[in-house]
Parts: structure tokens; C-alpha cells; sequence
């Protein structure tokens, strides 16, 4: 890899007229920038920001939700999005686990979401028209309740 | 703490409750829930979600003998978005009878006390009834805000 573009090179042309002597001052300055460059990398590297980790991390969880995650659980299909908002929410209420266990930890939460909604479906009907509750149909209601749990 | 009437009762609803009390809250529910929650039964399905997930509570204020059901209550803890502080909102208040000073008077004390436990630092209510606004400010609650909606349509 060379840091000198053509125009460089033909810039050098025109100052030294030996081509050999181009070279030489090719090589040595691609082997100097090579060696700032790494070092600037180094030092990216060494002070990388929190977020940045974040963000890697956050992109591995989001690859083993894609793959692994996924193919163990394929119910959660539908909620891939919903997993990776939740990620660091669940990771910040359950510090100490790992990605697998917060995984699960939201998967059980949706599942029993799931569960919940399908109840609620079936209470709630599809009566267009609801009516106000009758006097008996109130009365029945109270007369469910047990004394010792009102206050 | 200011004492029930006798033969008075003010129950909050367990979430094993809702399948046997849905059809007596759901018209209550539909009367009195605010202009933020939409409109329709998929709404009510989903307050109904999260009751059954304990989220929200229903409040039943009856007379046992009498069998006289006379208000019902929607509740919630929420925090404010913006400075995280935590506070009991009312969402929905439905009166299917009277209510007398008295039954309100306890009835706060019990929210109050409530809200308190839950650490929250102030009890927020929606209502559309005068009646209610008014008993509400004997109890101390202020009215100087007011929650203003306008319905839009879709063009």
C-alpha cells in the first residue's frame, strides 16, 4: 500500500530526474506514514470511547439475536426490535448477567406479555355495543367479593 | 385516617378479578377513560393488559348489605419524563352512584396513603365530572391545571 497518489508521484518525477531516487523517497515516506498511522490507530484504540463499546457490544448482541438467539427461540420472531430496545434496559435492572441470561430474562417478559394479551383478547370480547351494567349484574358483582379482603 | 361508612367498602381488585369483573368495570371504563387513551375497544383491551399484568388497579367503592356499587377507580404510578418524579395518576373515575362527602373524604385518604407507600410524591387525577372536581378540592387536590384535548382527523 502506498500513501503517494499520482499526482504526487508525478510531482516527485518532476523534481528528481533519477527514478530510482523517487522510489527510495516513496519508500521511505509510506514505511514513516504507515508507522504514524498505526500509532494513531494505537491510540483511537486505547482511548475508544465507553459509547463506542456500547455500540460494539450492542452489535454482538444483535448478532447472536439474528443467529443463535433466534433459531432456539423462533417465537420471538416478531419481536426483534422490541429484544434489542430492551437489551440495555434489562442489562442495567440485571447487572452480573450475561448475554444469554438477559436474553431469556426478555423473552420470558414477552412471552408472558403474549400470554396476558391473549387473556385480555378473550375478557375483553368484541361486544360492539357495551351497555351499562344492570342493578343485578352489579349487585352479583359485589356479593363476589369476600368480606375479609375489603377494607 | 378517615373511617369507611358502615357497610362501606373501597377494594382494589386483584388481577385474577378482571375475568369475573370485566363486564361491570368496561362500561365505566369506556364513560371516563382521558383523551390520551384513544378511543374504542382496543384501547380497553389494552388498559385491561395492563391490569392483568398489575400495572394499573382498579378501585371499587360499594355497599356490601346494600349491594350498591357507587364509584370506580382507575390508578397507575407513572414518573414524570423529564425529572423522573414519581406520582399516583387517577387515569379514570366512573360513579355508578352516588357519593357522599364522607365516602369520598375516606376514599382519598386510602388513595393517599396508597400513592405514599408506592413512594410517590403526588396524586395527579383526570376527571370529566364536575362532581368529582369538587370533592377532589375539598381533599386538597388544586384544579389550576387544565388538560385540554382536540380530537384531529385524518385529512
Amino acid at each position: 500500500m502506498s500513501y503517494f497518489g499520482p499526482e504526487d508521484l508525478s510531482e516527485l518525477q518532476g523534481t528528481f530526474a533519477d527514478a530510482e531516487a523517487v522510489q527510495r523517497v516513496v519508500a521511505v515516506f509510506d514505511r514513516v506514514l504507515l508507522r504514524v498511522h498505526m500509532k494513531a490507530i494505537e491510540d483511537a484504540l486505547i482511548h475508544i470511547p465507553e459509547v463506542v463499546v456500547n455500540l460494539i457490544r450492542y452489535q454482538r448482541s444483535f448478532e447472536f439475536v439474528k443467529e443463535a438467539f433466534m433459531k432456539a427461540n423462533p417465537d420471538m420472531a416478531d419481536n426483534v426490535d422490541r429484544i434489542l430496545a430492551e437489551i440495555p434496559i434489562y442489562e442495567s435492572n440485571n447487572p452480573g448477567r450475561n448475554p444469554e441470561e438477559i436474553l431469556a430474562l426478555i423473552a420470558k417478559d414477552i412471552r408472558h406479555e403474549v400470554r396476558v394479551g391473549t387473556l385480555a383478547t378473550k375478557i375483553a370480547g368484541q361486544t360492539e355495543n357495551i351497555k351499562r351494567p344492570s342493578r343485578d349484574e352489579l349487585a352479583s358483582a359485589i356479593r363476589g367479593f369476600d368480606d375479609e379482603t375489603t377494607s | 385516617m378517615r373511617p369507611l361508612p358502615e357497610d362501606t367498602y373501597f377494594q382494589i381488585l386483584a388481577p385474577g378479578d378482571y375475568r369475573k369483573m370485566w363486564n361491570v368495570i368496561r362500561y365505566g371504563l369506556l364513560q371516563s377513560v382521558p383523551p390520551t387513551a384513544g378511543g374504542g375497544l382496543d384501547s380497553l383491551r389494552k388498559v385491561l393488559v395492563q391490569l392483568l399484568t398489575g400495572k394499573a388497579q382498579v378501585w371499587l367503592l360499594y355497599k356490601k348489605k346494600a349491594e350498591r356499587m357507587q364509584l370506580m377507580l382507575l390508578t397507575y404510578q407513572d414518573q414524570d419524563p423529564l425529572t423522573g418524579a414519581k406520582f399516583l395518576i387517577i387515569y379514570a373515575v366512573y360513579g355508578y352512584s352516588a357519593v357522599t362527602n364522607e365516602e369520598w373524604f375516606a376514599v382519598s385518604d386510602r388513595l393517599e396513603r396508597f400513592a405514599k407507600q408506592e413512594k410517590c410524591g403526588r396524586i395527579i387525577a383526570f376527571t370529566a365530572a364536575k362532581r368529582i372536581t369538587e370533592l377532589a378540592k375539598s381533599t386538597g387536590f388544586a384544579d389550576q391545571y387544565h388538560l385540554i384535548a382536540k380530537e384531529l382527523g385524518d385529512g
